[in-house]
Parts: structure tokens; C-alpha cells; sequence
């Protein structure tokens, strides 16, 4: 349980890059991902070499330095949040009058419903294939440009965050216009032969992976390159020239060491497809609800507060329930390959 | 020899060519949004008939969506402000400072980050009716806030992390106390990151439609959720001209930034 722990906190260093500063002599390379490393560090339950307080901040300063901050999202982030939770243990106006409250009859509500549990069940089934897609045109994509990252710098890393930047509403426009039976996407398709008649998109599970891989993408790459950038090249070229292919350099040497990147952009990916709500709301439709658009048709259509807390409630846990047996099963995966790793060596 | 240059050459090949098309896949709908606002069929989505400038003046003779514009600026001009404010010292503590619970604090600050906006937004809605707050921009400036605070304080993380503590030094032994230090040499040198930073945070919330679905009022309706509730309607070109300024204000603004500034805005 430790372990994981561990993970979890490595992995929002790795995501969002708070990591300890790491030691002072570092090249350029290296002090880009310092944060990285300390999550690595972390991973691995090396602590890093913290350098003890320093000017102009002392320790206390240190600490004080945080009250702002600690506050404000206490009053802004968890007092709601605790506030949502009490709402959802209010029976809502759909159970009988005689409810007690505080209750888990909304919940009862929500599982009882085999329309709710679906929903449910689509945003996990969603998220996990939305990660498997991020991945899979991610690390490629890290790879080429972690090779092209000298020449073209930070140009394609922004072309790839364009979608994060223009933000959902744009995103899903686009593929509102992309993706109709008579859409340029299956004219395309259609064209080189790939499919023989138009493939339906909108309303489907498909249309909604597609947008949202293409929204989560750039955060997957951008945290696969990290931590490839992190990869000592002297160890593949050790690899190469002690005999190994580039295929066996790739398996043993870069791979494993890119195993926390690839950790926290499927995390991250998941984060993002699970609380995502304008491509499920639009490429979804009506007949495709997911848990934030559940939400939204609590709020918005039916006013019941109690029911939309409930909802929400349910989502968070779900995804950090999630996200919690994802990070042990990965901190396992990591030992054992770098166990072998060790032995190997020996 | 030459055989297996020949098939690295048609490796490298096949992946810059797998790259380009993630490239199309990831920037063709921003680029079919752009191209069907200049377009003058009056359906949307159609196909392209002729080029026109008209759902660019219509846009900007429309009273809604230029109010809408007008409060997404301030809301998200102030959200940034703050997150700022907050994520500045926050940064000095996590990079410069040593302390218990570190980790877990770090943790907690990049929260917002994971936990879903709608859920976000909803429960700020439900914050301001405990204290029976009115719904205003107070509760969007807020929810916002909180949301982008982990992109600032990840600026200002990276800026004090590449930060060469020799200068600090330097000032100090030459007779600087620390809040001169801090003034004359600390912050200017993560002035840089910090602009990147605030930059993000605007841009974050300029765009955002989820945090605001709950919060929005008839007066204070951000732009995205203006469009959003506009398109349950109807979807016209005019909608496509608003996507398009979007797009044009995130490329010129990421633009100005990494090739004038030269900062990074994603790292």
C-alpha cells in the first residue's frame, strides 16, 4: 500500500511536474526533467537529495509561503466538494417521503437503475479505451520526437497541445463536421478503399473515442517524451555496441526506463476522458450518457440536486478507485522488470 | 551494409509518416472549424461553397456573444490573477523549502487537476447557495481559479527549478536582506515563467465550458457556454466564426509567446 501511495504521488509530480528540485550540478537536459526523475526517484523509493532550506526563504517562510494557497483551496475546493457529498446523502424528491436523511437511498436510487449503472459502466469502458488509443499513437509519436526534439524544439509539441489550448468547444465542433455518415472522414475512408459504405460515428462509442484520443493525446505524449528525454542516450549506445539490436536495445533499455512516463499519461488519460463532458454530450447523444452528462440531466433537466451530488460523488471515487489499483499493479509490473533487470546484470 | 541502410531510411520514413498523420488527426478539427467559418453555405455543417467574411460581421454585431466575450476576458483575467497570487508562493515552498508532508501538500495542490469540472462546478454552485451568494461572476471567477492554479503553479515550479541560485547569493553577500533579493534579482529572473504561466491559466479558462455550466447567469454568461447553450438550438456558421476566433486567439497568443517571448507555454 506504501508502494502505491508512493506512485500516486510520484505520478502528480510526473503529471504536473512538482517534483524536488534535485540535486545542483545538472546539464540543460537533465534539468528539464528533474521533476521527472524525482518521480522516478520517487517510484523507486530512493528519496532525492533535497538541498536543505535555502535563501531567501527560510524554513518557516517555507511554510507560510503555503498558507494562501492551502486556504483558498480549502474553502474553494474542499469545502464544495464535502458540501456536494452531504447534498448526495439527502434523499431526493423521486423517493418516497418517509426516506431517512442523511441516507444512502440515492445511491440505492442510481444502482437500482440499469440505465445509470450503464452509464457508469460506458465512462470506465470509454476511459480505458480512450487510454489504449492515447497510448498507442502516443509512444510512437514520443519517440519521433524525442529524435526531431533538437531540431524543431518546443514547434511541435505546441502543434500537439493545440487541442488542449482551443479547448473542447472548438474540438468537438471540428468533429461535428468531420464525422457525419456524408463527412469528409468518410469520404476519406471510403476513397482509399478502407471501408465500403459510410461508417456511422456520431451517436456511437467510436465518434466519442476519437474525439477524446485526439483531446488526451498531446498530454500523453507530452509526458511519454518527458520521460524519454530523461533516458541517458550512453545506455542504448552501450546496448548497440555491446551486440544488442535496436529492437532488444528498445525492449531492455528504453522501455522499461519510459514505464513511468507511459504510467502517468494513461492516468492522466483517464482522468481526462472520465470527467470529460462535450464530446460525450454531443457525439454521444442522447442514447450514450456517461456520468458527467448524467450530472448535466440531474442539473439541468430535472433539478435534482440530491441525485446530481450522488452522480458525482459516485465518479470521483470511481476514478480514483481506479486510478489506485492502476498504480499498484504498475509499481508491480516495474519491480519485476527491474528485478530481472538486476539479476540479468549480475 | 547498404541493405540495412536502406531499411533504416524506409523505417525513418514510415514513422515521420505516422507522425504527420497523428499531426492531421490532432489539428484537423480545429482546421475544419476555420475552414467552415469562411464558408457562405448558411447550413452548418455543409459542404464549401464560396468565401465570405460575413459570420465574422454577423459575430460582431451580435450583442450576446460580444457580451459573453467581454465576461469571459474578466472571469478569466481575474482567475489567473489569483491562481497567481496564490501559486507563486506555493512554488517558492514546494522547490526552495523543506518541510513535512511535502509530498502529500503537492499532491493536494495539483488536486484540481483530476477531479472532474463538472463536478467542480457543481459543487461551487452549491457552496454559493449554502451562503445564499447570488449568481454572478464571483462564482466563476472562483471555480476558475482554483482550476487553473495547478498550470501556474507548474510555471513557476519549472522557472525556480532551472533557477541559478548563484545570483541570489551573489546580491546577498553584497549586502541585499532577502526581501530585496527576492524583489530585485528572485523575481524578476521567473518573471518569464510566471508570464507563461498566467498566460496558460487565461487561456484555460478563456475556453472552458464545464466549470461555467452551472455557474453561468443571464448577465454573466462566459462565451463557451454562450455558444453551448446556443448550439441546443441551432448550429450556423456563426457558431463556426466564434470556434475560429477561439482558434485564432490560442495561435496568435502561443505564437507571441514561444517565438517572441520565447517561453514555453507546455514543457
Amino acid at each position: 500500500m506504501v508502494g502505491a501511495a508512493n506512485v500516486v504521488i510520484a505520478l502528480i509530480h510526473t503529471v504536473c511536474g512538482v517534483g524536488a528540485a534535485g540535486s545542483e550540478c545538472m546539464d540543460s537536459r537533465e534539468v528539464a526533467s528533474s521533476n521527472r526523475r524525482a518521480a522516478v526517484q520517487e517510484l523507486f523509493g530512493v528519496r532525492p537529495a533535497t538541498r536543505p532550506w535555502s535563501l531567501p526563504l527560510d524554513r518557516w517562510g517555507g511554510v507560510l509561503a503555503l498558507v494562501p494557497g492551502l486556504v483558498f483551496l480549502s474553502l474553494f475546493l474542499v469545502a464544495p466538494l464535502v458540501l456536494s457529498f452531504s447534498y448526495s446523502l439527502r434523499p431526493s424528491k423521486l423517493l418516497p417521503p418517509g426516506t431517512p436523511s442523511p441516507s444512502m437511498a440515492n445511491y440505492l436510487y442510481l444502482a437500482g437503475h440499469g440505465v445509470y449503472v450503464d452509464a457508469f459502466v460506458r465512462t470506465l469502458r470509454l476511459s480505458c479505451y480512450v487510454v489504449l488509443g492515447a497510448l498507442i499513437l502516443g509512444y510512437p509519436t514520443a519517440l519521433v520526437l524525442r529524435r526531431l526534439h533538437a531540431r524543431f524544439g518546443s514547434t511541435l509539441i505546441l502543434g500537439l497541445s493545440f487541442p488542449i489550448l482551443a479547448g473542447p468547444l472548438v474540438i468537438v465542433m471540428g468533429w461535428m463536421l468531420l464525422l457525419p455518415r456524408n463527412g469528409p472522414l468518410n469520404h476519406v475512408l471510403m476513397g482509399l478503399g478502407l471501408v465500403g459504405r459510410p461508417i456511422q460515428f456520431v451517436g456511437t462509442e467510436a465518434g466519442v473515442i476519437l474525439a477524446l484520443v485526439q483531446f488526451t493525446l498531446a498530454f500523453a505524449v507530452l509526458n511519454i517524451f518527458n520521460s524519454l528525454l530523461r533516458i541517458d542516450p550512453s545506455l542504448t549506445e552501450a546496448a548497440s555496441s555491446l551486440g544488442a539490436s535496436p529492437l532488444r536495445a528498445f525492449w531492455h533499455v528504453t522501455w522499461p526506463l519510459s514505464l513511468p512516463g507511459v504510467f502517468s499519461a494513461s492516468v492522466l488519460a483517464f482522468a481526462l476522458a472520465a470527467g470529460a463532458f462535450m464530446a460525450p454530450y454531443y457525439l454521444g447523444g442522447d442514447t450514450l450518457l456517461v456520468a458527467t452528462t448524467l450530472v448535466t440531466q440531474f442539473m439541468l433537466t430535472a433539478f435534482n440536486w440530491e441525485l446530481a451530488s450522488a452522480a458525482a460523488v459516485v465518479l470521483v471515487v470511481l476514478s480514483l478507485v481506479l486510478i489506485f489499483a492502476y498504480s499498484a499493479v504498475i509499481v508491480r509490473v516495474i519491480e519485476r522488470r527491474f528485478g530481472s533487470h538486476v539479476r540479468g546484470a549480475g | 551494409m547498404s541493405r540495412d541502410v536502406l531499411a533504416g531510411r524506409f523505417l525513418d520514413a514510415l514513422s515521420y509518416a505516422f507522425v504527420a498523420l497523428v499531426y492531421l488527426y490532432v489539428l484537423a478539427p480545429a482546421l475544419v472549424v476555420v475552414i467552415g467559418s469562411f464558408n457562405s453555405a448558411p447550413s452548418f455543417p455543409s459542404a464549401f461553397e464560396s468565401f465570405t467574411l460575413r459570420w465574422y460581421r454577423e459575430l460582431l454585431q451580435h450583442q450576446e456573444f460580444m457580451d459573453s466575450m467581454r465576461v469571459s476576458a474578466i472571469v478569466a483575467a481575474t482567475a489567473a490573477a489569483i491562481a497567481t497570487l496564490l501559486a507563486v508562493p506555493a512554488g517558492f515552498a514546494f522547490v526552495r523549502a523543506r518541510f513535512r508532508y511535502r509530498d502529500t501538500l503537492a499532491a493536494f495542490f495539483m488536486a484540481p487537476l483530476v477531479i472532474p469540472q463538472i463536478v467542480l462546478g457543481l459543487a461551487m454552485l452549491q457552496l454559493l447557495n449554502l451562503f445564499r451568494v447570488p449568481i454572478t461572476t464571483v462564482g466563476l471567477v472562483l471555480v476558475h481559479a482554483v482550476f487553473v492554479m495547478p498550470f501556474v503553479l507548474r510555471a513557476m515550479v519549472t522557472s525556480l527549478t532551472h533557477f541559478d541560485r548563484t545570483l541570489e547569493e551573489a546580491a546577498m553577500s553584497l549586502g541585499a536582506s532577502r526581501l530585496r533579493t527576492l524583489w530585485h534579482v528572485t523575481l524578476p529572473l521567473t518573471r518569464a515563467g510566471l508570464t507563461a504561466g498566467f498566460v496558460l491559466a487565461f487561456v484555460m479558462s478563456f475556453v472552458n465550458v464545464p466549470l461555467s455550466l452551472f455557474l453561468a447567469s443571464p448577465v454573466s454568461t462566459p462565451l463557451p457556454v454562450r455558444v453551448f447553450a446556443y448550439m441546443e438550438s441551432r448550429i450556423d456558421p456563426l457558431v463556426a466564426a466564434v470556434g475560429a476566433s477561439l482558434v485564432l486567439l490560442v495561435f496568435v497568443v502561443s505564437f507571441l509567446l514561444e517565438k517572441v517571448l520565447r517561453l514555453r507555454l507546455l514543457a
